[in-house]
């Protein structure tokens, strides 16, 4: 049996609406148990507002909970990836590929060598020296996914990072993806297309109003998911 | 800033109150810098901390250097005004390098005090523009504080860059000693502002990404 490498243990997380002790409490993560398994690829499916990004956050360890405890093994790193990974707009695009690279936890001499991979992958090399804010939705969101194929964490946390760009990158990306998932990365994966979290993912968790409605085998738990999204909008 | 006018602005006149402007607006310029753009250093950088893990305490911390890298270039002049203009001996200026660090340190504890609570109390960020121009008025920079009155004087040294602008006058304008004593209430002020901000920017690490 495989060995956990993550625990929430009754993990709770609220936002302010406004600071202050007057400030109402609006939870976005209620009493959340779950382990993460070593070499597993989890996946996560919800609505939006259900709690998946934040729950990314606290995985990643860049928020801490109200309540609960997280436990880590020993030196894992868990690196969250998205489609911006914290862009800077002023900056160019190999300024930010630097930047996101080096707050990945690479060496900048490193990750100033994976300059010229990342803008191939990326297939910006006519812009690349253009100040980000120039660039389209579509050629942020490739730059974003070449610099997460760089990353090398312990468990790699992929927000809603699949579909990206035309037709010919979405093959592309998708096949590098599944590399990674095939591989004996930790990874969990927040989706909204189940037919992503069917393909990839051995184990699903199910979120609902930051709690966990359901975690099991992710054929299980799209069915069940499934059942409930026609149940609402039957009635 | 009512300190300063009720009490008379007059000053020295001609070159000597320019020289004696130039060496106290000059080292403030930099502490006002490092306040100023400290205070939204965080909530600048939100997209970041929402994506990445950084300890807060860098923010304000490469802010305060990158400020100092541009002062740093300036020095020079100062003290080619200082040789030139004034005629003052170079001998002392080796103290210029204490007086320096002194002021980094106030920089950095100010920098940490304000860069931890704006995110806390977003308003503060809208009064820092005149806590920098009551620094500026209440430091000396427009007078010389000893012609003040004992009770006005005794306020006025409430501020850290009155001793800090002395210093600088003292070595650069009159060619006067510097004594140990002279940073004393400057240290103390920068060590108590960097541990209350460092303490803050420590507790607050994980929670300013959900309140920014």
């Amino acid at each position: 049996m495989k060995k956990p490498v993550l625990k929430f243990d009754n993990v709770s997380l609220f936002y302010k609406n406004r600071l202050g002790i007057f400030g109402a409490k609006n939870w976005v993560i209620k009493d959340l148990t779950f382990d993460l398994l070593h070499g597993e690829v989890l996946g996560v499916i919800g609505k939006n507002g259900a709690g998946k990004s934040t729950l990314l956050r606290l995985l990643a360890d860049i928020i801490a909970p109200n309540s609960g405890r997280i436990w880590r093994e020993e030196n894992t790193r868990a690196q969250l990836l998205t489609l911006n990974l914290g862009f800077i707009q002023d900056l160019n695009g190999v300024d930010n590929i630097v930047l996101s690279l080096v707050s990945q936890g690479l060496p900048i001499k490193h990750a100033k060598s994976l300059i010229e991979t990342v803008t191939d992958y990326a297939e910006l090399a006519h812009v690349i020296r253009q100040p980000l804010r120039t660039y389209s939705a579509g050629q942020k969101a490739r730059l974003g996914f070449a610099i997460a194929l760089q990353a090398t964490p312990d468990v790699l946390l992929l927000d809603e990072i699949l579909g990206v760009g035309d037709k010919d990158f979405q093959e592309k990306s998708s096949k590098a993806l599944a590399e990674v998932v095939q591989s004996e990365q930790t990874v969990v994966l927040v989706s909204h297309s189940s037919n992503t979290i069917e393909k990839y993912c051995q184990r699903t968790l199910w979120i609902e109003q930051g709690s966990c409605k359901m975690l099991g085998e992710t054929s299980d738990v799209l069915d069940a998911y499934h059942a409930n999204q026609a149940t609402a909008q039957n009635t | 800033m009512y300190l300063a006018f009720s009490t008379g602005l007059r000053g020295n006149s001609g070159s000597d109150f320019f020289i004696f402007l130039i060496f106290g607006m000059i080292p403030l310029k930099w502490t006002q810098s490092c306040l100023q753009s400290s205070a939204t250093v965080i909530t600048r950088n939100k997209g970041l901390l929402g994506q990445v893990y950084f300890p807060k305490w860098v923010f304000p911390t490469f802010n305060v250097l990158s400020q100092t890298l541009r002062y740093l270039v300036v020095i020079p002049l100062l003290i080619a005004i200082s040789v030139f203009f004034v005629e003052s001996s170079p001998t002392n200026d080796w103290v210029l390098i204490a007086i320096l660090i002194t002021q980094l340190f106030l920089n950095l504890g100010i920098s940490y005090c304000v860069a931890s609570i704006v995110p806390i109390v977003p308003d503060i960020s809208h009064i820092v523009g005149i806590i920098s121009m009551g620094l500026m008025f209440t430091s000396g920079v427009f007078f010389d504080i000893t012609t003040r009155p004992e009770h006005v004087r005794a306020i006025l040294e409430l501020n850290p860059m009155v001793d800090l602008l002395r210093c600088y006058r003292n070595v650069l304008i009159y060619d006067q000693p510097v004594l140990l004593t002279d940073f004393q209430y400057p240290i103390s002020f920068a060590f108590i502002t960097l541990l209350i901000g460092a303490a803050t920017l420590k507790y607050f690490d994980r929670i300013y990404p959900r309140i920014i």
